[in-house]
C-alpha cells in the first residue's frame, strides 16, 4: 500500500464523521503513508475562513489541517463543489484546488480510498 | 488454503452501524468468499460499525452479526474493534467476541499498509 486518499464529503460540523476522517488523515500521514485528504460536497465548507467551532464546543480545522500538513499530508479541495455553494476564492484558506477530472485521476491512481 | 500465487491480502475497513444499513453483511460475504479461496483477511470496526464487535448483540432473521463475527473468527480473518469508538459507546473489552482485537488508529494504518486490496465501506 503506497498511496492512501482519505475522502471527506460531509459536513465539518453536525457528525463525527469529518473530524474522525481528520484524525485519521493525521495518524496515516504520521505514520509516512503518502496521504492526500480529498474534501468534496459539503466538506468543502471546511476552508472556509474566520471559522469559530470554539462556540460549539469543536477544535479548529485550522490547526488539524496545519497539522496533517506538517506531517507530509496534502489537502486538495473539489472546485465544483466550492462553485456550487458559492464560496470564492477569496473566502477560502489556501488549499489547492481541483477540479473533477484530477480528482478522477487522484483517486484511480491511489492504492485505496477512506472515506468519511 | 491454496496459497499460491494470487493469494491476496483483503483488509476492509467498515464505519457503518451494522442493524441499519447492509454493508457489514456485504463485507461479511466477501470477507467469507475470500477466505474460502485461501486469501487472508483483516477487518477493521471502525465508528458506528465496532458495535458488531459486541457478542451480546441479537438479531433475529437472517443477518446475524454476531453469527458473522464468530464464523470469520472461525476462519481464521484478523478483526479488530477501535477501542476509541467502543469506549464511546460503552463497549468494554469483556463485551467483545473472543478474537476481536480492540485496535487504535496505529492498527488502522497498520491494515491499510498490510492490504494489497482495500475496500471500504462508509456512509
Amino acid at each position: 500500500m503506497q498511496k492512501l486518499v482519505i475522502l471527506l464529503r460531509s459536513s465539518p460540523y453536525g457528525t463525527t464523521n469529518f473530524g474522525e476522517g481528520l484524525r485519521a488523515a493525521i495518524a496515516f500521514a504520521g505514520m509516512d503513508i503518502d496521504t492526500t485528504i480529498l474534501l468534496m460536497d459539503d466538506a468543502v465548507y471546511s476552508t472556509m475562513r474566520n471559522q469559530n467551532p470554539a462556540v460549539i464546543g469543536m477544535s479548529s480545522l485550522e490547526e488539524a489541517f496545519r497539522s496533517a500538513s506538517e506531517f507530509g499530508a496534502r489537502i486538495i479541495v473539489h472546485s465544483e463543489a466550492l462553485m456550487k455553494r458559492g464560496i470564492a476564492e477569496s473566502e477560502i484558506v489556501g488549499v489547492k484546488k481541483v477540479k473533477t477530472q484530477n480528482i478522477a485521476e487522484l483517486v484511480h491512481d491511489a492504492d485505496a480510498t477512506i472515506t468519511f | 488454503m491454496s496459497g499460491g500465487s494470487n493469494h491476496m491480502k483483503l483488509g476492509i475497513i467498515i464505519q457503518t452501524e451494522p442493524c441499519t444499513y447492509q454493508d457489514f453483511g456485504t463485507a461479511f460475504e466477501i470477507a467469507r468468499s475470500a477466505l474460502r479461496k485461501g486469501h487472508e483477511v483483516q477487518v477493521f470496526l471502525y465508528d458506528e460499525a465496532v458495535i458488531a464487535a459486541n457478542r451480546a448483540m441479537k438479531m433475529t432473521g437472517k443477518r446475524q452479526p454476531n453469527r458473522m463475527i464468530m464464523e470469520l473468527i472461525e476462519g481464521k480473518a484478523t478483526i479488530f474493534a477501535c477501542g476509541a469508538c467502543c469506549m464511546f459507546r460503552g463497549i468494554t473489552k469483556d463485551m467483545l467476541h473472543g478474537g476481536v482485537e480492540m485496535g487504535g488508529l496505529t492498527d488502522l494504518a497498520e491494515t491499510v499498509v498490510w492490504a494489497d486490496r482495500l475496500l471500504n465501506f462508509a456512509h
